[in-house]
């Protein structure tokens, strides 16, 4: 057993010293977190984009209140930081879902969630999307429909599903989706829903007049920027749904450029859709049309002047017969035409 | 003990020159590049091969060759063989057009494989001679022949083909490509936008008059090999790569080399009409004694095809180098004298 | 409050910092963790000195890196060996297993802590080391104390302890590693503080320095009898009660507590009674040792697996320099294993030959690389893994995806599936499908989409391995061809990259 020595009072004291530094070591590596910064990289956790969108506020006119509000009217829930997106980062937010809004060229996405104080587990994520074009917001809005939905008073066109809203304002496309299927908080989706409409800016609808107006189902305008139907570069479609809600037929006009592409699109549509099918030809309204019958349904296209125009899925073939005969006559006064932009 | 001025001094002095050196080799080290950086890759500079215009010659000449060794041996004599290169090369404006006094010359044949010059798969060893010798007889400083070759060791390929017996006895020396001497050569973006490849490029660094003599070969994937393919030889990497996208890589290889004003030669004494790059077979191989001379890449692999009976218009590489103004496809055009030694 | 008792107080510190960040450094803890476990290793002068010889740079991010062991170096000028008995968590390791195991008798204590010859090993393992480093193969992480404490309580301890988020994770190999430990550790009850005495590099080293130290234990003659006592707890075997040998002292300060004559203090006189400056290493082992080193390096790059014959699941974490740089700087310490969030990073065995034993390699049966993670690269205290940002790893490919045909459901036995489609993460997906209709075995039509990869989108990620529902050998397999980090090799045989230009 060692015997109790004496420390001397230089030890004791070296010994204090020595627990001094063992503490400030402690703190040198407390501030090298100040040094070094946070050992992640702040997309990780904060999910936030460096660049903002550009100036997308300035360009929209009008709009006084903000459309995420600070909290939702009426209802009291308040909003979390706003993230924005561009559309290079939209991925960070929403995975591989962006290519869905990247076909109709997104500018960006502002998003917010609103969370009930009193209960957790109740909160509505608010999405608002600047589709830069109202076509595009009508586009990706028509998109994400199954077209049965009953339409809503909302923005220019909406509808409700359980606790989430879904509408198109002008160039904007808004999402609030609620976390449970439940009153209260289907109720704060709405209100939300409400609130943003009224603080995003009016644009002018994009015209329809050169589709059917009779047996138009109400806001079931669509558009497709791209490869409309799996079709290589058919672009710049306009549809529209005509008749039962449950099983629409579709309408569709497209302006090809010159009468010898609407001619070669013609051809190419009738090759895709007419495999397997009973295709006649057929004049109505003076325009030769191609008939495409099958079981399920009928359809049928033709090609007048630049534009290529059709009808799908209509119950039978006299209703496609019907409905090709009104599109004829509608797409008369012309079908608006793609702007030649720079690199599309 | 006490200690003394001297051991304090001497112990203290050690401690403190170890943490010198200690500090000083960290900070130097702590302060060096890490070595991870991508060199700058090494760009080919025209003004080194000052070869002069000649608007008013030919830009392809064909020279035949009449003797053939009695008892059917296939090769033409080797004293024709250097009269043919003479004559063709004559049609351009002679050989002082293209070496001049104190030149290193640097000449590029198809060594690519380990086979005996009459299966075809190479140049012929005579050609390769007579080029060498033509330059060395304008007054070349040294003539350097080059290739890496496919198969290896490159030393068996240039015994087995006999273009090191052949440069030897011609005064000319072989560079051998060593793979950890490659440099990486900034590719000219023409139709692809290639990054800086690994390049056999030492001899090419010293030369400055440069000739390209390729065989007369059918190739199984890019249709024929000729003068724009012939290039491939001097890159490295991973250049296997290049068959995803022959073309337009062969394309881009001759408007790289083309920096080089090279002159350009086909090695139409023996020609492969089938299975090639590679051949194996007698029957493969056809005798045609011709030498063709050149500055048209395009024009020169047009005749080129036509001597393999293939139409030139349906071979990717040469429609590419006609759009791009690389050369002319249709050689006809350019009346190309025929001489017969 | 002796100064052993400071000492000790600094032990269990250091080893209470050391295991907080064993445990607390996990993906989970992003955002409130200061340090990673790397901090150790960036005061490690072995790991510094080792690569400088080898990558003939210190690698920093930011102000100082490996610049730190500065630190230590002019400590044990200083000092001496005080780093392995006041700092050294793993030299305190087995300093508490050597205390628990201690002999009874003071006798047999005193005996057991003399010093034998064979302690001369650890230089000779040292010159290896550091000849093998300098002809480019950085071996040191197999032994050195900090990196192999960092690795075995990562891939053995903690996993087989099940602490926090260990408790699911899988280490390949991990057994073996964890035997060492476990080996090492115990051979404390034969011979105490075996490690450190017997096999450190990172001791040697130190030693070596300690010639220098302007401090050491000075016995005063007049008052010491001879005793003997001094030894019965001396924890580096270095003979107080003789000539002391400095290299091997670990300022324990045992034995001014064990003197009952107060004849030991810690002075800067060199005792009277002589001292050991320089280690005693027979001149003909260490010979070997260097031969051993300079053997090593050529020998082990013969088989290739670092360059040509890469083994196909050598799949190096994103951000990871060149193989041949890459085996200069990796210690094999663990820590990017440790913080992957996915448990994708393992030792791998020999497949990157035997120089790349317990360097990290993706296992993808085991987890996917996250799309969205660089933390690996930022807890590598040597650079084999660079720090790259989010937006940087989007350009990285660690490899390339390619399906086996006889196994993958929809091309080989007409069941649908499309799992790999759907987890592929890359937008657009770097997986794409065609649909086929083929007639069933009971004359059904069955449609199916055959899935395919898209060489010049996939990033090798491994999404789509790890979520393949074949169980075992999975029908889409990453390997490393297509990397992006080798593409700028000019020699053929270090370049892995797949497509032209890419």
């Amino acid at each position: 057993m060692p015997k109790r020595r004496t420390v001397s009072p230089i030890e004791t004291s070296i010994g204090i010293s020595l627990i001094a530094i063992l503490v400030l070591v402690g703190i040198a590596i407390g501030l090298l977190a100040f040094l070094r910064g946070p050992y992640y990289e702040r997309a990780l956790t904060e999910r936030a984009s460096a660049e903002a969108p550009p100036a997308a506020a300035a360009q929209a006119p009008g709009g006084g209140a903000d459309p995420l509000p600070a909290e939702i009217p009426g209802i009291g829930w308040a909003r979390s930081e706003i993230e924005r997106y561009t559309a290079d980062t939209l991925f960070q937010k929403i995975d591989g879902r962006d290519q869905a809004y990247l076909n109709f060229d997104v500018v960006g996405l502002r998003f917010a969630s609103y969370r009930n104080p009193a209960a957790e587990a109740q909160l509505v994520d608010l999405y608002i999307y600047d589709m830069g074009k109202p076509l595009c917001a009508v586009g990706v809005f028509g998109s994400e429909r199954s077209g049965s939905e009953t339409l809503i008073e909302i923005g220019d066109a909406g509808y409700q599903d359980e606790s989430s809203v879904f509408f198109r304002k002008g160039r904007h496309y808004v999402q609030t989706m609620g976390s449970l299927p439940d009153p209260a908080v289907a109720a704060a989706a709405r209100a939300l829903a409400i609130a943003a409409a009224s603080s995003l800016p009016v644009e002018p609808a994009a015209p329809y007049d050169f589709l059917p107006a009779d047996g138009k189902i109400p806001g079931s305008e669509g558009y497709v920027l791209r490869n409309a139907f799996g079709i290589d570069d058919l672009n710049h479609v306009f549809l529209a749904r005509y008749g039962d809600a449950n099983r629409p037929a579709t309408a569709f006009a497209a302006d090809c450029g010159t009468e010898q592409m609407a001619g070669s699109a013609l051809a190419t549509y009738v090759e895709f859709f007419g495999a397997g099918a009973e295709i006649t030809e057929a004049e109505i309204g003076g325009v030769a049309c191609r008939l495409i019958v099958r079981e399920g349904g009928a359809g049928g296209a033709f090609a007048s002047g630049s534009v290529l125009a059709g009808v799908q899925a209509a119950p039978d073939g006299d209703a496609a017969r019907r409905l090709l005969a009104a599109l004829i006559g509608s797409v008369r006064s012309g079908v608006p035409k793609e702007e030649r932009r720079e690199g599309s | 003990m006490r200690l003394d001025r001297r051991t304090f001094l001497r112990r203290v002095g050690a401690a403190g020159a170890v943490a010198a050196a200690g500090v000083g080799g960290a900070i130097w080290m702590h302060l060096r590049p890490d070595g991870l950086a991508e060199s700058e890759p090494v760009r080919i500079d025209p003004a080194r091969f000052d070869v002069p215009d000649a608007p008013a010659r030919p830009k392809i000449a064909i020279a035949n060759g009449r003797a053939i060794e009695p008892g059917g041996a296939m090769e033409a004599h080797p004293e024709t063989i250097r009269r043919m290169a003479e004559a063709a090369v004559g049609e351009l404006g002679g050989i002082e057009r293209f070496v001049r006094k104190r030149d290193i010359v640097l000449i590029k044949p198809n060594v690519g494989f380990a086979r005996p010059p009459h299966i075809g798969a190479t140049t012929h060893p005579e050609v390769v001679a007579a080029f060498v010798s033509l330059a060395k007889a304008a007054g070349a400083a040294e003539v350097i022949v080059t290739d890496y070759p496919m198969d290896k060791p490159s030393e068996a390929c240039f015994r087995i083909a006999g273009i090191a017996d052949a440069v030897a006895r011609a005064g000319g020396t072989v560079a051998y490509a060593r793979e950890d001497l490659f440099e990486k050569v900034a590719m000219p973006g023409g139709v692809l936008a290639l990054p800086p490849w690994p390049m056999w490029y030492r001899p090419l660094a010293r030369a400055t008059k440069v000739i390209g003599i390729a065989p007369v070969k059918h190739h199984v994937q890019s249709g024929a090999t000729l003068t724009m393919k012939n290039w491939y030889g001097l890159l490295g990497g991973t250049r296997s790569q290049f068959h995803q996208d022959i073309h337009r890589v062969i394309h881009d290889l001759a408007l790289l080399m083309s920096a080089t004003r090279p002159l350009l030669v086909l090695d139409a004494t023996r020609i492969l009409i089938r299975n090639g790059p590679t051949g194996g077979r007698s029957s493969d191989v056809e005798v045609r004694n011709q030498i063709i001379a050149g500055t048209d890449p395009v024009a020169m692999d047009a005749y080129g095809a036509t001597l393999l009976g293939q139409d030139p218009a349906r071979i990717g590489y040469l429609e590419l180098g006609r759009a791009s103004g690389l050369g002319e496809r249709d050689w006809r055009s350019l009346r190309p004298p025929e001489i017969t030694v | 409050m002796s100064i052993r008792t400071v000492r000790i107080i600094w032990q269990v510190a250091f080893f209470a910092l050391f295991a907080w960040l064993a445990i607390a450094t996990a993906a989970e803890s992003l955002g409130t963790l200061p340090v990673s476990g790397s901090l150790f290793l960036e005061f490690d002068p072995l790991v510094a000195i080792g690569t400088s010889l080898s990558a003939r740079h210190l690698y920093h991010v930011g102000l100082f890196g490996l610049l730190w062991a500065l630190l230590v170096f002019l400590a044990t000028l200083v000092l001496g060996r005080a780093f392995c008995n006041w700092v050294c968590p793993y030299g305190a390791t087995h300093q508490f297993i050597g205390w628990l195991t201690r002999r009874r008798r003071p006798r047999e204590r005193m005996d057991a802590n003399r010093y034998r010859s064979s302690f001369a090993m650890k230089y000779i393992v040292l010159a290896a080391f550091l000849v093998a480093a300098f002809l480019g193969s950085l071996q040191i992480g197999l032994l050195d104390p900090l990196c192999l404490f960092h690795r075995s309580v990562t891939t053995a301890f903690l996993p087989a302890a099940g602490l926090r988020d260990a408790a699911t994770r899988f280490y390949l190999g991990g057994w073996v590693i964890g035997g060492l430990l476990f080996a090492l550790l115990a051979a404390n009850a034969l011979v105490p503080r075996f490690f450190c005495r017997m096999l450190c590099p990172l001791g040697a080293l130190l030693g070596l320095l300690s010639r220098f130290s302007l401090y050491r234990i000075h016995r005063d003659p007049d008052r010491c009898t001879d005793c003997g006592l001094c030894a019965s707890r001396c924890e580096g075997a270095c003979d107080p009660h003789g000539k002391l040998r400095k290299s091997e002292c670990l300022v324990c300060f045992n034995c001014i507590d064990d003197c009952p004559h107060g004849a030991l203090a810690y002075r800067f006189l060199p005792p009277s009674t002589g001292e050991v400056p320089w280690p005693e290493v027979n001149g003909r082992r260490t010979f070997l040792g260097i031969a051993a080193g300079l053997a090593f390096a050529p020998l082990a790059r013969i088989s290739g697996r670092s360059t040509r014959a890469f083994h196909a699941e050598a799949i190096r974490p994103p951000g990871s320099v060149e193989e041949l740089e890459f085996l200069e700087r990796c210690i094999k310490c663990g820590q990017c294993m440790r913080v992957c969030p996915t448990n994708t990073l393992q030792p791998a065995g020999l497949e990157a030959g035997i120089e790349g034993i317990w360097t990290p390699v993706h296992v993808m049966r085991i987890g996917a690389c996250q799309v969205h993670c660089t933390l690996c690269g930022q807890v590598c205290p040597t650079g084999a893994i660079q720090r790259i940002t989010i937006a940087e790893k989007t350009k990285v490919k660690i490899g390339t995806a390619f399906f086996d045909h006889g196994r993958c459901l929809p091309w080989a036995m007409d069941t649908p599936c499309t799992v790999c489609w759907e987890a592929c993460p890359v937008s657009p997906k770097a997986i794409f499908t065609n649909e086929v209709t083929v007639t069933g075995r009971d004359g059904k039509p069955v449609i199916l989409q055959r899935p395919q990869v898209d060489p010049t989108l996939c990033n090798g990620c491994g999404a789509c391995e790890h979520a393949c529902v074949v169980p075992d050998q999975r029908a889409i397999r990453v390997t490393a061809a297509g990397e992006t980090r080798s593409q700028g090799e000019v020699e053929a045989s270090r370049n892995r990259s797949l497509l032209l230009g890419r």
